[in-house]
Formats: structure tokens, sequence, C-alpha cells
């Protein structure tokens, strides 16, 4: 019974069964925020934790997270690692092509502000933040695998917030 | 074959070409006049006894009264190592292309032609190499370049 413990339900006893009663606000960000199968790819070295993450000592799976190797079948970008000048419309276009709704973790110093790359550099973006907009930042060089579950943790309380009301 | 015996053979043989010519560190290390030096690099390599076979590293430097082109040379039938420099002229540096001797130059050449702006006469394919596609800020590697959200570092004390 994992919804009930989850979501705010109201369930009525029938003969042979149950009706539920619920907010679809709640069950709809109920099986967003439990699902984000995030893009497979990475950059850089914070690629490598990401990888850590995903293996089973930290396990994303728990969270229902699971890498999809198609960016029309993500919900989640986890933009991890240096992003230079000559990827960044590379990463554009990825972002693109994820069908809504679609998140973003920007893992990594190099992503947050460049990192060690923001001064007298020319070959690297200072911040993917410029190109698309992120929703969760987590910092690190590389961020450890229990800062990026926690900035998942994060980003599910966001995801927990959404109203239908306010879609565009 | 030592240091001193690869600098006695090049220096006996372009007694007025060289600029200089010393031992750095263990290897022996030339400063070419530029109008000379695929005739010096020509030399190195076919001469039987120094028969400098690969150029294993090459590169620029910006120096602030000058550019310089570095090629590090190795030979692998006989184990010996030597440099090769080139002074160039901060205004319009160009130099004759080392892909005439040794082709793996190719891929150098292109690198520090885009990111030093130094121009290489008669290389096959100067193409830009690693800059984005629709590079069009100048020369990054050079001391004195700023681009578009270049941030300088600031002076920390």
């Amino acid at each position: 019974m994992g919804v009930m413990n989850k979501v705010p339900v109201y369930v009525e006893k029938l003969p042979g069964g149950a009706i539920i009663t619920t907010k679809l606000d709640d069950l709809l960000n109920y099986a967003r925020a439990s699902s984000m199968w995030y893009l497979l790819f990475g950059l850089a070295c914070c690629a490598v934790e990401l990888m850590a993450t995903g293996a089973s000592r930290y396990d994303f799976d728990r969270f229902g997270m699971f890498f999809r190797a198609s960016p029309r079948q993500s919900d989640l970008m986890i933009v991890a690692g240096t992003l230079t000048k000559k990827m960044a419309p590379r990463i554009k276009r990825l972002y693109d092509q994820m069908p809504e709704p679609k998140y973003v973790i920007a893992m990594g110093g190099c992503v947050i502000t460049g990192g060690p790359f923001r001064y007298d550099c020319y070959s690297v973006e200072k911040g993917v933040d410029h190109i698309i907009p992120v929703d969760v930042y987590i910092p690190g060089c590389p961020p450890r695998p229990e800062s990026l579950l926690e900035g998942c943790i994060k980003l599910q309380e966001k995801i927990k917030k959404q109203k239908i009301k306010d879609w565009a | 074959m030592t240091s001193e015996e690869i600098k006695k053979i090049v220096t006996e043989k372009f007694p007025d070409k060289l600029k200089e010519a010393k031992i750095l560190g263990f290897e022996p290390s030339f400063i070419v006049e530029k109008g000379t030096l695929l005739e010096v690099c020509r030399f190195v390599k076919e001469s039987k006894e120094l028969s400098f076979d690969l150029l294993s590293c090459m590169s620029g430097a910006d120096y602030p009264d000058r550019f310089e082109m570095v090629y590090l040379l190795f030979s692998f039938s006989r184990k010996h190592k030597m440099s090769l420099k080139v002074q160039l002229p901060k205004d319009n540096p160009e130099v004759e292309s080392a892909t005439a001797v040794w082709k793996g130059a190719d891929w150098y050449e292109r690198e520090i032609a885009e990111l030093l702006g130094i121009k290489f006469k008669n290389h096959p394919d100067l193409r830009p190499l690693l800059l984005p596609e629709d590079w069009n800020e100048g020369y990054p590697l050079r001391k004195d370049w700023t681009g578009k959200d270049f941030i300088k570092m600031p002076d920390v004390k």
C-alpha cells in the first residue's frame, strides 16, 4: 500500500473492495516524484560519481530512478561534469528533446559557475543555467553520492509542491 | 649519442645559421633562424648518426616580445632527444610548416594555428581543429586575449 502511505487519501470501504478519494495533484506528483528517469550521459569526472550513485552500493533505483539512454524517455537531466562551450549547444538540444515535465539537476562546481575553470579560461561555459533552466544545484568537486541523493530528495520535495492549476 | 656529440654535429653543419646552441637539462637545444628551419629539420632527420625520426611534441609559446615555436625531437633507433626553437615576431608570426619533414606535425600545427594564430606556410590543410565551429573571437591562448564572457583572475593578496 505504498501510495496510501505517501499520498493523503480518503478510503471508503465497500463490500468487495474500496473507493479511494484523493487530490489529482497529489497522485500525479507522487507518480512523477517516484519515477524520475534520468538521461544517461556525463561530461567529466562528476559522471563517475553519478555512475557510483546509480550502482548497487548507493542505489538510485530505490527512488525509482533509472537511467534512460534516450532523451525522449527521460524526465530528469543530471548535468554531471565540466560543460564546455562546444558542448553547450548539444546540451540545449538534448534538453529540447526531452518531453515535459522535465527537470534539471546541476551537479558539481563546473556546472554551477565554471568551478576551477571560471577564471582565465576560454573554453568552459560559466554555468549551465546560461543554457537551460536548473531546478537543483549540488555543489562539490565532485559531490559525493550522498550529496547527489540529497539533491534528488530536494527535487522530489519540489515536485510534490506542484499544482495542476499552475500548468501553462 | 650524448648531448655534447649531437650539439657538435649540428653546430659544425650549420655554423652561422644557429642563434644559440646549448644543453638544456640533459638535452641539446638550438635556436634556429626562421628561414633555415626546414633545412635544419631535414638534416637532423636524414643524417645517419642523428636520425631524428619522431616529432614527439610541438608547441607554440607567447612571450612578451616574441612568439616561439618549440619542436621536441626523438630518435627511435638512437634513443636520443633534442629540441629546436624558432623565434617569430609579434606582428604577423609566420613559419614554414614542418609537415614537409614530419607528417605528424599536421594536427599540432592546426591546433597552434587556431589557438595562437601562428601561420604555417605550405601546410596541406590548415582548418581549425578544436574550437567550436562558429568561433569568431580570435586566438584564445594569446596572453592579451579577452573574449565575450572571459573572466580575468582577480588579484588575491
